[in-house]
């Protein structure tokens, strides 16, 4: 339960970043899951570059590592974006898919021929958790901090991001791109800078996603983008692909699912069993959870 | 004397493939005055704006559009439009070519104070009235992910004064009880208006209003063509308007412009272009409200 809504957290914080490319431009970003597995490799190399400068407090080490990745994994975000998406812009929707497609397996190859395709490893910072629900030695719930730190990270990313979304200038600008992309920018809204907002606060988003998956596992190389990406991408379109909202609540559900599941059932099957939830979903409600039903523009 | 125009156009060429829909169209809008484009369907109208408002590139020919603070802005520019030999010329000229090549856009024709409205209306339908106003206001260009955010002092000035001139011009347009609705859900008169008031906030030197009269019953009509009059008396703003409702053309324009097949017919006073023979041929006889 506690590991489902772990899991659940960091996938709803990726699926965010699909959920939004999708709405704003209306293409899916298959690089993203690699920013995520590129904010893995930051975070260990942030680490041990903190590590060497001295710095062992475990909250400070933790906050300026989450703050670096986001950064460059920002920065990461913004020139996908700029590189493999905007020149395609004005061309139909097939060539930046493809475009998007080229971008993963870049970052997967660069990652691997620079950093190896061992599986790499970090020490483990937050040592111990609490225990709840104690009845004797063997029988309790075990909460490791850092799966403390994931999922209140999370919830805090989340609300930050709906309050930028929903409560601030640039928020409206991207709501506005969001409806009708062409009278934005014929009001004055620089919708370029616009999308590249938006890209950044993804990848931002990812690379939380990825510093915290890091910390918890302590493992990981240079293909985990791929399978952890497919698996946010399925959570943005359980909760209704192009709601912010429904990425988080996909990604919980699908975390939830996926561990109980694996915990009652069967291990081997926990991803069959994901992604038939995501079949029956989507029978039953075809634009997801949250989503609506494309509205015809006139 | 005259002043000079706000907008001059000259030799404006649009060819879609094989077909021509604007050919050489050349006119001038007198700053403060309002100018109607009439003419029948498929006559170019409403391309002519869509090249304005930087929707298009211009295959050929110039826009140019005098501010009043002495700016010249060369709208056909703006959207970075094919090479040509003389941006060879000088560096100058190959700096801006490839400056709007990268960065140029429908906005920058926005900023520069040009503004349009829509035949068929184009509002942000998911977000409050309020919200489409402020969207329109050129405070969020300095504003980053950081300041909203942090709600820094700069931010919240400026989303104040953006608020205060969306009531502005909600009373203006008598909109303001309706401030929290969704824009989708206004009724049909409103949703017109409120398009008007959002392009209004952009603060446009020229506004473009295509066809706003359309699906208005006679009284709003009237309620517009005051409006649209107070607008230029009141906030010195010219108007460029396409209309198919004559009543109305002949009631506000100071100039009317004719175009047919792409080219400009006659131009000149209402009450001349009304009686002009070449005009009553191309609409097949009288126009109907003459």
């Amino acid at each position: 339960m506690v590991n489902g809504l772990v899991l659940g957290s960091v996938y709803g914080l990726i699926a965010v970043g699909y959920t939004m490319v999708y709405g704003i431009i209306g293409m899916i970003n298959f690089a993203h899951g690699d920013v995520y597995m590129i904010a893995a490799y930051l975070t260990a190399i942030f680490l041990a570059a903190l590590t060497a400068l001295g710095l062992h407090a475990a909250p400070m080490v933790i906050l300026l590592v989450l703050a670096l990745t986001m950064l460059v994994t920002a920065l990461y975000g913004w020139s996908v974006e700029r590189i493999a998406y905007r020149p395609l812009r004005a061309s139909n929707r097939l060539a930046p898919l493809i475009s998007a497609i080229g971008m993963s397996l870049i970052l997967q190859n660069y990652v691997r021929l620079s950093q190896g395709a061992r599986t790499q490893g970090t020490p483990t910072l937050l040592d111990g958790g609490v225990r709840l629900f104690e009845n004797g030695p063997d029988q309790f719930v075990q909460i490791t901090h850092a799966q403390i730190l994931i999922v209140v990270t999370a919830v805090v990313g989340m609300g930050l991001l709906w309050y930028l979304i929903h409560g601030t200038a640039i928020g409206r600008a991207c709501r506005a791109v969001q409806q009708d992309r062409v009278m934005a920018s014929l009001l004055g809204v620089d919708t370029d800078r616009v999308i590249s907002i938006v890209f950044v606060l993804g990848a931002g988003m990812a690379g939380v996603a990825g510093s915290l998956v890091t910390f918890n596992y302590g493992s990981f190389d240079f293909f985990i983008g791929f399978v952890t990406g497919i698996k946010a991408f399925t959570a943005a379109v359980l909760g209704g692909i192009g709601s912010l909202p429904g990425a988080m609540l996909g990604g919980v559900i699908l975390g939830l699912a996926e561990s109980i599941f694996s915990g009652f059932v069967n291990t081997d099957y926990k991803d069959v069993f994901a992604f038939s939830l995501l079949v029956l979903v989507l029978i039953i409600r075809p634009s997801g959870l949250l989503g609506r039903p494309e509205v015809e523009k006139v | 004397m005259r002043p000079p125009p706000l907008l001059r156009v000259r030799d404006l060429t649009m060819r879609f493939g094989g077909v021509v829909a604007l050919n050489r169209v050349g006119f001038e809008v007198a700053p403060g005055s309002v100018t109607a484009l009439i003419g029948p369907n498929g006559a170019g109208k409403t391309t002519v704006f869509n090249c304005l408002t930087g929707f298009y590139a211009p295959s050929a020919g110039e826009m140019r559009f005098h501010a009043p603070d002495g700016v010249e802005v060369a709208l056909h520019d703006l959207l970075g439009g094919p090479w040509r030999g003389a941006d060879f010329a000088s560096p100058a000229a190959f700096g801006w070519r490839l400056y709007y090549k990268m960065f140029g856009g429908a906005a920058l024709a926005a900023r520069a104070g040009v503004v349009r409205t829509f035949q068929n209306i184009r509002l942000f339908r998911e977000m409050t009235v309020m919200e489409n106003l402020l969207v329109a206001q050129r405070a969020w260009v300095n504003n980053g992910i950081l300041s909203g955010l942090l709600a820094t002092p700069a931010y919240r000035r400026a989303e104040a004064e953006a608020i205060e001139r969306a009531w502005h011009w909600l009373d203006f347009f008598r909109l303001a009880d309706d401030g929290n609705r969704l824009a989708g859900s206004l009724p049909y008169g409103r949703q017109r208006r409120l398009e008007i008031a959002r392009a209004m906030c952009v603060e446009p030197r020229l506004l473009c209003l295509d066809e706003p009269a359309a699906g208005l019953n006679p009284s709003e009509t009237h309620e517009l063509a005051e409006w649209i009059l107070a607008l230029r008396r009141g906030h010195g703003v010219t108007v460029c308007l396409i209309e198919h409702d004559m009543g109305l053309v002949m009631e506000i324009s100071d100039h009317v412009v004719v175009l047919d097949h792409g080219q400009v017919l006659v131009a000149g006073r209402p009450e001349v272009v009304r009686d002009d023979p070449a005009v009553l041929e191309a609409y097949l006889g009288a126009p109907e409200e003459g």
